[in-house]
C-alpha cells in the first residue's frame, strides 16, 4: 500500500459507467427499475431500455414527480435508480427524497450527473456544488461521491445492498481513470492510497482524487510524510480511519469539489471535535467558498479554486510548515 | 340487507369513529375533521365494496392500494382501515400522540394498510402514479386510487403526474378529486380559481366521470375496481360537500381543523345516527 501508485492514462464517463452497471444489474435478474427527468439518454438509461423498455421510464423535465413515482416503484420492492443532474436531484426535488424516499426508507438511489464542475459551463443554474452538505442534512441516506469511473460502475452496484436510500454523485464527461480493481471500494469504507508518514493526511472525496494523488506523489518524491484516504462515503463516513490517520499527522488538508458548509470538510470537523481528541491537526481545505461561481470549463473553475494538483501541493506545503 | 344498505351503515360507523377520533385528540392534536368527513362516502365504498386487500396480509403485492394524497384528512382513512381489522379502534384514541400507530399525516412504516406515506401536498399523487407503474412492470391487476383535494390541484406536481400518467398508459391509476370546493386559506374560488377541473383532466388525456362523492352507487359504479385492458388513466371527480353528515360543520371551513366541544361532539353523534338512511 506504501509504495507509490501507478495511475492509468485513459479516460471514461462516469454516466456511462453509470449505465453499464445498471443495464448489469437488471441482466443479472435484480428486481431494479430507473426513472429520468428527460435525462434518459444523458445518463445512459438507454443501455437498460434496450433490453428492458419496461423498467425504464422518463417522466419529462419533472424532477419532483420523478422522486415521487421512483418512491412508489420502491415501495413495491423494486430498487429503482432515478437519475438527473444535481442541482435538480439535490434542490428542486429534495422535499421528495426527504419525506417521501427516506423516512420510508425506500429503496431508492437517486444518481446525480453534473456533480461538482463538471457542469460548470453552464453556469450557476446548473452547478452541483451545495448537493453533499444538503444531503448530510437529510438522515438515512447513504451519500457517495464516486472518483473515477470503476469507482462509480462498483459503488452504484453496491447500492443494492443497502435497505435504504442512496445518493450517488458522479459527473459529465469523461474524466481520468483512477481505480484499478475493486477490491477496497466498500460503501462506508475509506480507500487508502497512502499510508505512511507524519507530516500530513490529504482527505479527499470525488474527481479532485486525481490531483491530490498527484500532488501526494510531488510531496512524497521531496521527502514529506504523505497520507491519502479517498472518502467515496460520506454518509456512513469512516471516522475510525479518519480519525486514526489525522491523529498520527501533525496537519490534514481535505479535498473537496463541493461549497465549503456542509460538506466532507465540515463533516471532518464535527467528528475530529466531538470525539475529543486531544490535540487536533493543523486543519485546512481545498473546497469551493460559499456563494455563487461563474461559467468555466471544469478545468477553469479547478484552477481558479485551487483544486489543481499545484493547488493542492502548495497548500499542503503551507500547511506542513506552518505545523513545524 | 342489500349491499347498499350495508354501505350506508358503514359509512354511518366511519362518520362516528371520525368524529370520536377528533373529540379525542381535542383542541390539542388539531385534528382536520371537515375534510374527513368530505371523503367518509368515498373510503366507504372503497374500503367496503371496491378494494382487493387484506387486513391480515396488508403488505401482499397483488393488493389494491390507496394513497391518501390529501394526507391532511387521515382520520376518514384511519377510520376505514380500523373498521377493516386493520388495527384495534383503541388506536384511534391515540391519534396524534406519541405512543399511537396513527401519525398526524399517513405513514406506510407505523401504520398497518396505510400504502404510502403522504400528506405534503401533492406528492402522493406522484408516488401513485409510480405505485401503477410498478403493476404495470409486473403485468399484477392491482388498481392505484390515488385521493387527491380540488385545494390540492394548486400543486404542479400533479400536473406532472397527469401527464406521466398517460404517456405510460396507466389504466390500472384512478386519480380521486375530492371537490368540496374549500381549502384551508378561503375556498378554492378565493385562493386559487382552479376552473374546469373536468376540462383541465380531459385536456391532460385522461378518462373523466362526475360524481356526486357521497351517492354510494355512483361511486361503486365510478370506482370499479375492473380497469384490464383500459389505457387511459381515470379522473373521478367527486362533487362533496366539507364537514358532510353534521349540520354545522357542513360548509363551514372553521372546522377544517378544529376539535369539537363535549356538546359539540354529542350533537353531532346524534344527527350521523339519526341520519335518514
Amino acid at each position: 500500500m506504501n509504495k507509490v501508485f501507478i495511475l492509468p492514462k485513459t479516460n471514461s464517463n462516469t454516466r456511462e459507467a453509470f449505465g453499464k452497471a445498471l443495464l448489469e444489474l437488471a441482466e443479472r435478474g435484480e428486481r431494479v427499475a430507473a426513472i429520468a427527468a428527460d435525462t434518459a439518454k444523458s445518463m445512459y438509461l438507454n443501455l437498460m431500455e434496450e433490453k428492458f423498455p419496461d423498467r425504464v421510464f422518463d417522466v419529462g423535465i419533472a424532477e419532483q414527480n420523478m422522486m415521487m413515482s421512483a418512491a412508489g416503484i420502491a415501495a413495491d420492492g423494486f430498487r429503482v435508480f432515478a437519475t438527473s443532474y444535481a442541482v435538480f436531484t439535490s434542490m428542486r426535488a429534495l422535499e421528495q427524497i426527504r419525506t417521501f424516499i427516506c423516512y420510508p426508507n425506500l429503496p431508492v438511489t437517486v444518481v446525480s450527473g453534473l456533480g461538482g464542475f463538471t457542469g460548470g459551463v453552464e453556469g450557476v443554474t446548473h452547478l452541483g456544488l451545495e448537493d453533499l452538505g444538503l444531503l448530510r442534512c437529510i438522515g438515512g441516506i447513504a451519500i457517495i461521491n464516486p472518483s473515477d469511473s470503476l469507482s462509480t460502475q462498483e459503488l452504484i452496484k453496491q447500492t443494492m445492498d443497502l435497505k435504504g436510500p442512496a445518493y450517488v454523485r458522479i459527473g459529465r464527461d469523461n474524466s481520468p481513470d483512477i481505480h484499478v480493481d475493486t477490491k477496497d471500494l466498500r460503501i462506508g469504507k475509506a480507500k487508502v492510497w497512502l499510508e505512511e508518514g507524519d507530516d500530513i493526511t490529504l482527505i479527499v472525496t470525488g474527481f479532485p482524487l486525481w490531483q491530490t494523488l498527484h500532488a501526494a506523489q510531488r510531496l512524497r518524491a521531496e521527502g514529506y510524510g504523505v497520507r491519502v484516504l479517498e472518502i467515496h462515503t460520506l454518509r456512513p463516513l469512516d471516522e475510525e480511519k479518519i480519525l486514526a490517520s489525522i491523529s498520527e499527522t501533525r496537519s490534514c488538508l481535505v479535498i473537496e469539489e463541493a461549497t465549503r458548509t456542509g460538506g466532507l470538510g465540515s463533516a471532518i470537523c464535527e467528528a475530529q471535535v466531538r470525539s475529543g481528541m486531544s490535540s487536533l491537526p493543523r486543519f485546512a481545505e481545498v473546497s469551493v467558498p460559499d456563494g455563487y461561481t461563474h461559467s468555466g470549463t471544469p478545468d477553469e473553475l479547478r484552477e481558479e479554486f485551487g483544486l489543481t494538483e499545484n493547488g493542492i501541493y502548495e497548500k499542503a506545503l503551507a500547511l506542513i510548515g506552518f505545523s513545524k | 340487507m342489500n349491499d347498499i344498505e350495508r354501505l350506508k351503515r358503514k359509512a354511518k360507523a366511519i362518520r362516528t369513529l371520525i368524529l370520536e377520533t377528533g373529540y379525542h385528540a381535542g383542541a390539542l392534536r388539531k385534528p382536520h375533521l371537515g375534510p374527513a368527513l368530505s371523503i367518509a362516502d368515498i373510503m366507504t365504498v372503497l374500503y367496503f365494496h371496491i378494494l382487493r386487500v387484506d387486513p391480515e396480509h396488508p403488505d401482499k403485492l397483488d393488493r389494491d392500494r390507496v394513497v391518501l394524497s390529501k394526507g391532511h384528512a387521515c382520520i376518514a382513512l384511519y377510520a376505514a382501515l380500523a373498521e377493516k381489522g386493520f388495527f384495534p379502534y383503541e388506536e384511534l384514541k391515540k391519534f396524534r400522540s406519541p405512543s399511537g400507530l396513527l401519525q398526524g399525516h399517513p405513514d406506510m412504516t407505523k401504520t398497518p394498510g396505510v400504502d404510502m406515506t403522504s400528506g405534503s401536498l401533492g406528492n402522493g399523487m406522484g408516488a401513485a402514479c409510480g405505485m401503477a407503474m410498478a403493476a404495470m412492470i409486473d403485468n399484477r391487476d392491482s388498481v392505484v386510487y390515488a385521493i387527491v383535494g380540488d385545494g390540492e390541484l394548486n400543486e404542479g406536481i400533479i400536473w406532472e403526474s397527469a401527464q406521466a400518467a398517460v404517456k405510460y398508459c396507466l389504466g390500472n391509476f384512478v386519480v380521486i378529486v375530492d371537490i368540496n370546493g374549500l381549502q384551508s386559506g378561503s375556498s378554492c374560488q378565493d385562493v386559487m380559481p382552479s376552473g374546469d377541473i373536468a376540462a383541465k383532466w380531459a385536456a391532460f388525456g385522461w378518462e373523466t366521470i362526475e360524481v356526486d362523492g357521497h351517492d354510494l352507487e355512483a361511486l361503486i359504479r365510478a370506482l370499479d375496481r375492473k380497469r384490464e385492458g383500459k389505457t387511459k388513466p381515470l379522473a373521478v371527480l367527486a362533487r362533496t360537500v366539507k364537514g358532510k353528515g353534521v349540520s354545522f360543520m357542513e360548509h363551514d371551513n372553521s372546522w377544517h381543523q378544529r376539535a369539537p366541544s363535549e356538546e359539540q361532539y354529542r350533537t353531532a353523534l346524534a344527527e350521523i345516527e339519526g341520519a335518514v338512511s
